[in-house]
């Protein structure tokens, strides 16, 4: 979780740097990253806290099944970041976005998908193998 | 697969919580275990079993 914050961050950088080809896109983009910066840092307030609060009670904050989500939130995100960099290459032909702004658009994307994921898997439960 | 954690925590008088610090798993793993929405590993399924002296099959039942 913590690469994931530390990946949008950089890329945010990134975000920002951009030469505005087209100033209201550009202006789009820059308060949709913001939007979505507000609501992992609030996510990750949330998540600091209730972790703090199991340590205090002595729960173990990490267990098989918390690894098991990791896991198959990792694997959901790599095979959707395939569907991701192809929609970029796309892009990347057939619009005058500038490049930087497409790769630092799909990297947020993937960390936002695998957010989207482990929180899914968090709240639904990540299901279990099937007994055939 | 069912299982008989809810049952038997209420007979001895366990809370989620107290079960959960006594097999060094988080809250929300027994919470998914007694809605049968996650399958423990062996070694979760035998330490729980043995909180409760019973054996696995006693707590999970394995359905054909």
């Amino acid at each position: 979780m913590l690469a994931i914050a530390a990946t949008m961050v950089v890329t945010g950088i990134e975000i920002f740097q951009v030469e505005p080809v087209d100033p209201f896109l550009t202006w789009k983009v820059e308060l949709l990253y913001v939007i979505m910066l507000t609501i992992l840092f609030g996510l990750g307030l949330v998540l600091l806290s209730k972790r703090s609060r199991d340590v205090k009670m002595g729960l173990a904050t990490d267990d098989e099944l918390s690894r098991m989500i990791m896991h198959k939130s990792g694997s959901v995100t790599f095979f959707s970041s395939l569907l991701i960099w192809i929609i970029i290459l796309f892009l990347e032909v057939h619009t005058n976005i500038e490049s930087r702004l497409l790769i630092a658009f799909a990297i947020v994307t993937i960390c936002i998908v695998f957010i989207i994921f482990w929180l899914i898997f968090n709240f639904l439960g990540a299901g279990h193998e099937k007994q055939d | 697969m069912k299982n008989r954690i809810k049952e038997l925590r209420a007979r001895f008088d366990l809370t989620q919580q107290d079960l959960a610090m006594k097999v060094k798993v988080r809250r929300e793993t027994i919470v998914f275990l007694e809605k049968g929405k996650y399958n423990p590993s062996l070694k979760l399924a035998y330490d729980i079993s043995r909180i409760f002296n019973m054996n696995i099959e006693e707590v999970f039942i394995f359905e054909e």
